[in-house]
């Protein structure tokens, strides 16, 4: 560890028993596998709007006549995420991953007919994305900055539990690799401090009359080589 | 008037062919023993009923047939409700109760002056069973069958599509808005064809069922995928803490925009909304006072005192389950 201090290295260890990893075989050049953990937010998306609409009273049809407003919206929430990447050649690694997040679900009523206080109802939900992702990551000594591409599985379970809606997700992005020690031939130059952005399309799920648009995820942790 | 009461002769039928209260949720019931039975009629056959053969209020006979039979197909096609009618044909005779034929025909009562149509029954009150019911149509008001309504006339296929309703046993919806006009009550919207209070003339929106109407015709007559398709909410609406009796309770979908409603219908203010599409909803609560409170339930208990609301808490309506012990708090006006 040419390029830090003793308090960096305890720190660095602390992490790693905190990913649970087991101890990395030495001797390799450079890794083929990478555990990672993130943490960090997961953005949220508008759900649209919509009218409570009854029939006015008009001959010989009625217009819509709003009885209530509302407008529901998933509101960005902290997320941690685990992930395990493989070398596949060159610069391409293949990532899989899990998201888990408590996202609220967030419905704004307003414009009551009968004057109703404007409400806010929400309801936690719980949200789990699963990935598959491929990786280029440019070359660099310390720094690799890299870009991804994926897709995957969605499912958000709402707060009691009985019910699960499920769709699917893809993301594209872009990050940094930050190797802590490159230069050692310990364990600490398998430690690495990671970082990345995506934005999310996710499709189905809690939706209502339109598909959301896309989000933007912001996680960042420690990659550890095996 | 540019409107009209159609639910006086309606309970007042109800109360005197079966001499004890009524109450409703959607549903007409009826207590036995302290037990609420829902009126409905027995599975497994097509209702059968007579079309009285003449016309009025300017309408020919078989206009009048057409446009009944066009309001029994109307609630026929309800998919998830297995509900069927057969048309046994064309009578002479009057309405009669009790006579275990059911008739649909025009009589002339000027005097109910507020009454377009209204639906007697005659029920077995040791199962709910309904047995017979007779709905009349006042000929003393003008009446029209035109596809495109007829300003100044009442469109009887919207008016027979109510009445048919009640005669499948649903009770009245409070799905509607309403104000005060020349000491009555005019509507200014409605979300049900079973609100009680009909548009004005010229008007034909009622012949079109709406989600409510839906839900509860096919609460009483589910088809085989019904419960399992839709979901239901419970919870209690209070005041002060204690419950509130007669609260109108209404869910929105909010994928579709449908509403449906019940009531709260004991003194803990418990309510059951059913037939909801799975999914996320939500829900306001208001007070009776857009018509008659008899016109719904018995009104000597409801307590209209209270502000309109919402639940604070998003729901997700679980499909073929139901959502339990959702509380609503509502404060005096």
């Amino acid at each position: 560890m040419r390029s830090l201090k003793p308090l960096a290295r305890r720190s660095l260890l602390a992490l790693v028993l905190i990913a649970g990893s087991t101890v990395p075989a030495m001797g390799q050049a450079t890794p083929r596998i990478e555990v990672i953990v993130l943490g960090g937010l997961v953005g949220g998306g508008d759900l649209g709007d919509r009218k409570a609409d009854a029939l006015g009273n008009q001959a010989p049809t009625s217009p819509p006549a709003t009885w209530f407003s509302t407008s529901a919206r998933i509101d960005a929430a902290p997320a941690i995420e685990g992930r395990v990447g493989v070398r596949a050649f060159g610069g391409f690694w293949v990532e899989g991953g899990v998201n888990y997040s408590r996202p609220e679900f967030v419905v704004d009523i307003s414009q009551d007919v009968e004057g109703a206080p404007d409400t806010t109802a929400t309801s936690q939900l719980t949200e789990v994305l699963v990935d598959g992702s491929l990786q280029y990551r440019f070359k660099g000594r310390r720094l690799s900055p890299f870009v991804l591409a994926g897709a995957g599985y969605l499912r958000q379970l709402d707060d009691t539990r009985a019910t699960a809606e499920t769709g699917w997700l893809a993301q594209a992005g872009g990050g940094v690799v930050v190797r802590l020690a490159p230069g050692s031939r310990g364990f600490a130059r398998r430690i690495a401090l990671r970082a990345d952005v995506r934005v999310v399309w996710l499709r189905d799920g809690v939706v209502l009359e339109k598909q959301r648009g896309p989000g933007v995820s912001a996680l960042a942790g420690v990659s550890i080589g095996l | 008037m540019t409107w009209r009461w159609r639910v006086a002769l309606l309970t007042i039928a109800l109360a005197v062919v079966a001499a004890v209260p009524t109450s409703a949720y959607l549903k007409f019931g009826y207590t036995v023993g302290g037990q609420s039975l829902v009126l409905r009629w027995r599975d497994g056959a097509p209702v059968r009923y007579f079309v009285g053969s003449q016309g009025g209020g300017g309408l020919t006979g078989d206009e009048f047939r057409q446009a009944v039979a066009r309001s029994f197909a109307t609630w026929e096609a309800v998919a998830t409700s297995t509900l069927r009618f057969s048309a046994a044909g064309t009578t002479d005779r009057p309405l009669e109760e009790n006579d275990g034929v059911t008739t649909l025909a025009f009589a002339n009562r000027p005097q109910l002056d507020r009454t377009l149509g209204a639906t007697s029954y005659t029920i077995d009150v040791t199962s709910g069973e309904l047995l017979e019911a007779d709905i009349f149509f006042n000929a003393s008001f003008p009446w029209s069958v035109d596809g495109s309504g007829e300003t100044g006339r009442f469109d009887l296929q919207s008016i027979a599509t109510h009445e048919i309703g009640h005669l499948a046993g649903l009770g009245h919806s409070a799905l509607g808005e309403t104000e005060g006009f020349g000491g009555s009550r005019r509507v200014l919207s409605a979300g049900a064809v079973m609100f009680p209070i009909a548009f004005t003339p010229g008007n034909i929106d009622g012949r079109r069922l709406q989600p409510d109407d839906i839900a509860g015709v096919s609460d009483i007559y589910p088809s085989s995928t019904f419960r399992r398709d839709t979901g239901s909410v419970s919870g209690h609406v209070t005041k002060n803490g204690l419950g509130v009796f007669g609260a109108h309770v209404v869910a929105m979908h909010l994928r579709s925009g449908a509403l449906v409603s019940s009531f709260t219908l004991d003194e803990g203010g418990s309510f059951v909304i059913a037939g909801l599409e799975a999914g996320p909803t939500v829900l306001r609560v208001e007070p009776l006072d857009d018509a008659d409170v008899q016109s719904f339930i018995e009104g000597t208990r409801v307590d209209a005192n209270f502000r309109v609301a919402f639940s604070p808490r998003a729901l997700f309506v679980p499909r073929g389950g139901n959502l339990p012990d959702v509380e609503i708090a509502v404060v005096a006006k």
